[in-house]
């Protein structure tokens, strides 16, 4: 297991700390289902022959490792930005950490209570209200009725959404969507919260308000795990950033060193 | 598989969240809302009624009354199947959105249906009151009898929820299935004339014999008629404690087989749904 990099605000808390956050080498494989373009007896006929004859070989080629042997360690108040190219393991990390996929090898390890916002539709339910949705995604996210109803008011105020709480979701804009996704997420109080592209799809207002919550967030020693693709996005909120590629870690570190050296590199391939 | 259990108690709020999801998406989308549930059932017992009791047989008018139980008896899986194959693929959004355990999914399709299903039998008091067959303290046996279907059911459902989404046929499979299911078993005749049809066919004894369905029909059989003498001239009302025993046995053979095959699933469903 690595430890905490030098720069994070909990490095200088006791060492003995657990991590609210520890992934100790990690793998995670997809089974890819190809469909073939057309079906025809012979083709049926000699892809079943193969297989019978190669039965290991026809095996390996449908798995994808999407995270090979990943190894993380975030302690807690730590605003963690992901980058990396499509395809790099940022969404299936993320939910690997909210325990949505179970790796297939290695260990996975949270303390607290996880939140997750991890599609622009963060799950709704298209033909029913707002509140409704918000009533479901609170519920799974582990808050009581109670604590739902006491906080109605305060996430439809969050999420700007003044009348349309009671219209359905499939009538949103997709910044009105986030925000809702987001302004939910956070009423859970959770103490890691994942996010996962979601506030891109916010305008500048809500992203500087997401900004300032995070610093809340950080100050409160909760954590925040975030995927972006956005590079400006990286350098503001977060006290650290990871880059992903090829479900490995290709440098971690602070915010703008890897900013400038994720830049970097994309310019050069392009 | 104790942990599946033991997650769906701990997260029981979502539990009931998706129980009062499914029952307004059932009832409030249609104009007659719940009373379909009713509805449904009483048309069909008249259709089977009408094929079964005067077309194709003469049957005392007190028989709708058996159908009509046999009718709702399977109602209560078919739905619960048919609901269950889907719902992993169907809640997908937010399977992938939230960890939370996922047998809740199809737990919260047969707790609706259930409640379907009590709802029916409030209707068997109206219609045993309407041919004379008025409950009596043997229908104090029904609610156990339910629960024995009910175990039955769960775990029928939690292993296709899961076959569900590898198998999107199955859905298709059901359908027809349940079709074969009903008609092989005791509910628009008599397993006593069943018995007295296939005397010496071993395969068909053996699945009278097997068939869950068999016991759990002759447990509501006996409950509504039995101590309704004059219905016994007619009907043979066979001893309960035998088909009881069978129909609570099959039913945690089921729930087993269910939380086994749901257990493994739990992980791996939401990377494929």
């Amino acid at each position: 297991m690595s430890s905490p990099a030098p720069h994070s605000p909990a490095a200088s808390a006791p060492p003995l700390v657990a991590p609210a956050i520890a992934l100790d080498d990690v793998w995670l494989k997809f089974e890819v289902r190809y469909y073939r373009q057309r079906l025809t007896l012979r083709g049926a006929a000699l892809s079943a022959l193969s297989a019978a004859l190669r039965p290991h070989r026809q095996r390996k080629a449908r798995e994808f490792w999407a995270l090979r042997g990943l190894t993380l360690s975030v302690p807690e108040g730590e605003i963690l930005g992901v980058v990396g190219p499509n395809g790099a393991g940022k969404s299936t990390l993320l939910r690997v950490i909210a325990g949505i996929y179970a790796a297939d090898r290695g260990e996975v390890r949270t303390r607290g209570t996880v939140a997750t916002l991890l599609s622009l539709g963060a799950g709704f339910d298209l033909r029913r209200p707002g509140r409704e949705n918000i009533r479901k995604n609170a519920t799974l996210l582990g808050l009581s009725r109670r604590d739902i109803e006491d906080r109605l008011g305060a996430i439809i105020d969050m999420a700007g959404l003044g009348d349309f709480i009671d219209a359905p979701v499939a009538t949103y804009s997709s910044g009105m969507r986030a925000r809702l996704g987001f302004s939910i997420a956070i009423h859970a109080d959770p103490d890691v919260l994942l996010i996962d592209e979601a506030i891109g799809a916010g305008d500048e207002k809500f992203r500087s308000r997401v900004g300032s919550i995070f610093d809340q967030l950080s100050h409160d020693r909760k954590t925040v795990v975030f995927a972006t693709h956005n590079i400006g996005v990286l350098r503001a909120p977060c006290t650290r950033a990871l880059w992903l590629d090829h479900g490995q870690v290709k440098l971690d570190g602070p915010p703008a060193e890897v900013a400038e050296a994720y830049l970097a590199a994309s310019r050069a391939a392009s | 598989m104790i942990k599946t259990v033991t997650d769906v108690w701990r997260k029981r709020a979502v539990l009931r969240h998706f129980i009062a999801f499914q029952l307004t998406t059932n009832y409030r989308t249609k104009s007659f809302g719940f009373v379909w549930a009713l509805l449904d059932p009483l048309l069909f017992m008249g259709v089977y009624f009408i094929v079964f009791g005067k077309v194709l047989g003469h049957r005392p008018l007190y028989f709708m009354l058996h159908i009509y139980i046999g009718v709702t008896a399977f109602r209560f899986l078919s739905t619960s199947l048919a609901g269950s194959a889907q719902v992993l693929k169907g809640q997908a959004g937010i399977i992938r959105e939230i960890a939370f355990p996922k047998a809740v999914l199809p737990a919260s399709i047969v707790a609706t249906r259930l409640f379907d299903f009590v709802g029916a039998w409030l209707g068997a008091i109206v219609i045993g009151c309407i041919f004379g067959i008025v409950p009596t303290v043997h229908w104090l046996w029904i609610p156990f009898f339910v629960a024995f279907q009910a175990l039955f059911v769960l775990g029928l459902s939690l292993t296709v929820a899961y076959v569900g989404v590898f198998f999107a046929d199955i859905a298709n499979f059901i359908d027809v299935g349940m079709r074969l299911w009903f008609y092989l078993s005791p509910v628009l005749y008599m397993l006593s004339e069943a018995r007295d049809k296939i005397a010496g066919n071993r395969l068909a004894e053996c699945w009278y014999a097997i068939n869950p369905m068999t016991a759990v029909m002759q447990t509501y059989e006996y409950a509504v008629f039995k101590g309704h003498p004059w219905v016994e001239g007619y009907m043979t009302v066979l001893p309960a404690k035998g088909f009881a025993l069978q129909s609570l046995l099959t039913g945690l053979g089921a729930l087993l087989l269910g939380l086994l095959v749901f257990s493994r699933a739990e992980k791996q469903v939401s990377k494929y749904v």
